[in-house]
Order: C-alpha cells, then structure tokens, then sequence
C-alpha cells in the first residue's frame, strides 16, 4: 500500500524553527512584514494551535491562550536573548498558559472529556471523499485508539521542537522521569495499531 | 509501493498529519493574531505602560428577543476584576456594559483592532460602571486608566463582537 508522500515535509520540522528565528532576527533588525513578525506569527501560530488544544481547550479558549502568548512576546521579546529560543519561548509559554487556563476550568466545572473533544469533521463531497484513500481515514483511527495521554502527549511532541520533559511533565499531570518511557511506549502503541489497521504496510 | 516511515520521527510526522486534517488551524487564526501583534506593537512604541488583564470567563446567553445576542466576558489582573456584557442589537450595533470590582473611577477607551484610530471612550465613577455603544462588528480590546494617577492602567486582550 503506497503511504502519504510527504511523511516528513521540509516545512513541519526543521524548518518551522529556522523560520522563526529568521523571523523573530528580522523583526528585531526591523524587516517589515513577512521577513519580521507577521512572518513570525505565520510561521508558529499553526504550531501553538496545536500544542494549545492537547490540553483540551475549546476553540474560542485555545484562541485566547494563543493571543495572551502573542501579547507576552511582543512584552516581553527583551526576555529573548538568543533568537534561536523563540521557538521554544513560544511553545513553552503557551503550554503554561493553556495549563493555567485547563486548571481554572476544572476547578469551575467538571469538564466532560468528550464534550470538547477536537472532532471536527472534515466536509467532503462524496467525490472527493471516493477519490480520497482511506489511508488518512485509517491513520486518524489509528491515532484515536491511543489512550488519552498518549494523544496529548505525542501531539505536543509532534509539533514542539525538543520541549522541556520537566515542563511537559508538570503540564500533563505526569511524573518528569515517565514523559520519555511513555512517549516511547506511546509511539510503540501507535505503530502497532498501524500495521493492524492495515493504514501502513 | 513505498513503506511508510515508522521510525520516531516518521510516526511523529504521521500524528502531526493527522491533527492538521482532524483538527485544523481556524480559518484566519493568523490574520487576527497578526492584527493583534500589530497593534501591540505600535502600543509598544508609546508610553502606554499597561498592565494586561486576562480572560478568565465567558459564558454566552440565550439569544434574547428580536435576534439581540449577548455574551459576557471576565477578565482580571491582580485583584481587579472586570466584567462586560456585550449586547449587540438587531442593526449589529454593540454595547457594552461594564463593571469593575472593587470599584474604581476610570476612563475606558475601545480601540479596534486593527486600530482605525477613532476609539470610542466612556469612564467609570466611582461605581465602577461604564457604557460604550454603537460599536460596529470586529475586535476590540478595552484600556482603563484610572483617575487616580496612583494605579497603572489596565488592557485586555482583543476580543470578537
């Protein structure tokens, strides 16, 4: 079976880190734009997007999460002292603040998981959906068989760049020394429920 | 027919794909925070030394009669809390009904995001109150400086109405 093209596209890891610091360089060096900080905001609101929602925010929550942080750079962008942390700075302080704000809702009320679980489903036509291959289809099911703190956790692992076990632990409710094992017992779990699901080969 | 990657990373790429299909990036998420970075730093660029409030509530109402819709919204610093209800009419006009705890006299200006530079401003008495109307659609943040030049001035983030 012939598998996504694209496992590993230039513009999901390495780059999005190269581009941000050149970004963040630019808008300190004061470059306009595209080659500065909207550049910057480009480039990394899709990653914090997705680090935000593993800690089970709706929508309108998760876009707040992301504002406050953007809010903090700009504040605080002094803080910064080697461009190559912005990246990190950016992930590290929306994980901590999409945190805060999870604490505070559970507090206020018992959140039922699956209410505000991120399904959305894609529309399709049905053309599309018939050419489409059920490889995708498959893959996602592979994926939400995986507990709940494997989802969270590889989620922020796939789209961060090298975080903090010892953040990423306080943040998950996870002991620091178990964030590598389960991680590795997570991806473990996943490749299994691939190859079972006929969605790899 | 090719292998799929299932190395670390190629399973990593593989959860990353899909999140993106599964729970997408919202449409224009970028372009409002770039509105939002912005403005802020051209905020930045004043002598506006404010202090941020942050949004810890908001709860939505039924729709009220004649197709009005209101939301209410909490933000708060420190021990300052602000509350606003925004109520937006059938002509898509908005007011908002604002009210600080503890009560402090301010001046509150509304200033779009992007800023079209004709902010909308009101003050709190003593009580705290304050009302802005006639707010077109679009975000807004909300600055309060108080009368009392002992306290800094407050913000919060931008908000949708």
């Amino acid at each position: 079976m012939r598998v996504m093209a694209h496992t590993t596209s230039p513009a999901e890891s390495g780059h999005v880190w190269a581009r941000a610091t050149a970004c963040f360089r630019g808008w300190l060096d004061g470059a306009p734009g595209e080659e500065g900080l909207d550049g910057l905001v480009r480039v990394m609101t899709p990653v914090l997007w997705h680090v935000v929602r593993s800690y089970r925010l709706d929508q309108e929550a998760a876009e707040d999460v992301i504002q406050t942080t953007w809010l903090a750079l700009v504040r605080r962008r002094e803080s910064i002292k080697d461009p190559a942390a912005v990246g990190g700075w950016l992930t590290t302080t929306a994980r901590r603040e999409a945190w805060r704000v999870r604490q505070r809702a559970a507090r206020a009320v018992p959140v039922e998981e699956e209410e505000i679980s991120f399904r959305l489903p894609q529309q399709k036509s049905a053309e599309s959906a018939a050419v489409e291959s059920d490889e995708r289809v498959r893959i996602w099911a592979a994926v939400d068989t995986l507990p709940e703190r494997c989802r969270r956790l590889l989620r922020i692992v796939a789209f961060e760049n090298r975080p903090d076990y010892t953040q990423v632990a306080e943040t998950l409710d996870m002991p620091v020394g178990s964030i590598g094992p389960t991680r590795g017992r997570c991806l473990a779990k996943l490749r299994v429920a691939l190859l079972q699901s006929g969605a790899v080969s | 027919m090719s292998r799929t990657d299932l190395s670390r990373e190629g399973l990593l790429a593989l959860v990353r794909r899909a999140y993106q299909d599964h729970d997408p990036v919202p449409d224009d998420l970028v372009a409002r925070m770039q509105a939002v970075v912005a403005a802020e730093v051209v905020l930045a660029d004043t002598d506006l030394d404010y202090e941020l409030m942050l949004l810890v509530d908001r709860s939505t109402e039924l729709a009220g009669a004649r197709g009005t819709a209101a939301y209410t919204l909490r933000f708060t610093h420190d021990e300052v809390d602000l509350l606003v209800r925004a109520v937006t009419d059938e002509d898509g006009r908005t007011r908002l009904d604002g009210w600080l705890a503890p009560p402090v006299a301010v001046t509150v200006r509304a200033v779009g995001v992007p800023d079209e530079g004709s902010p909308v401003e009101a003050s709190a008495g003593a009580d705290g109150r304050f009302e802005i109307t006639g707010l077109a659609p679009g975000m807004y943040r909300l600055f309060l400086t108080p009368t009392d030049s002992g306290f800094t001035p407050f913000g919060t983030p931008a908000f949708e109405i």
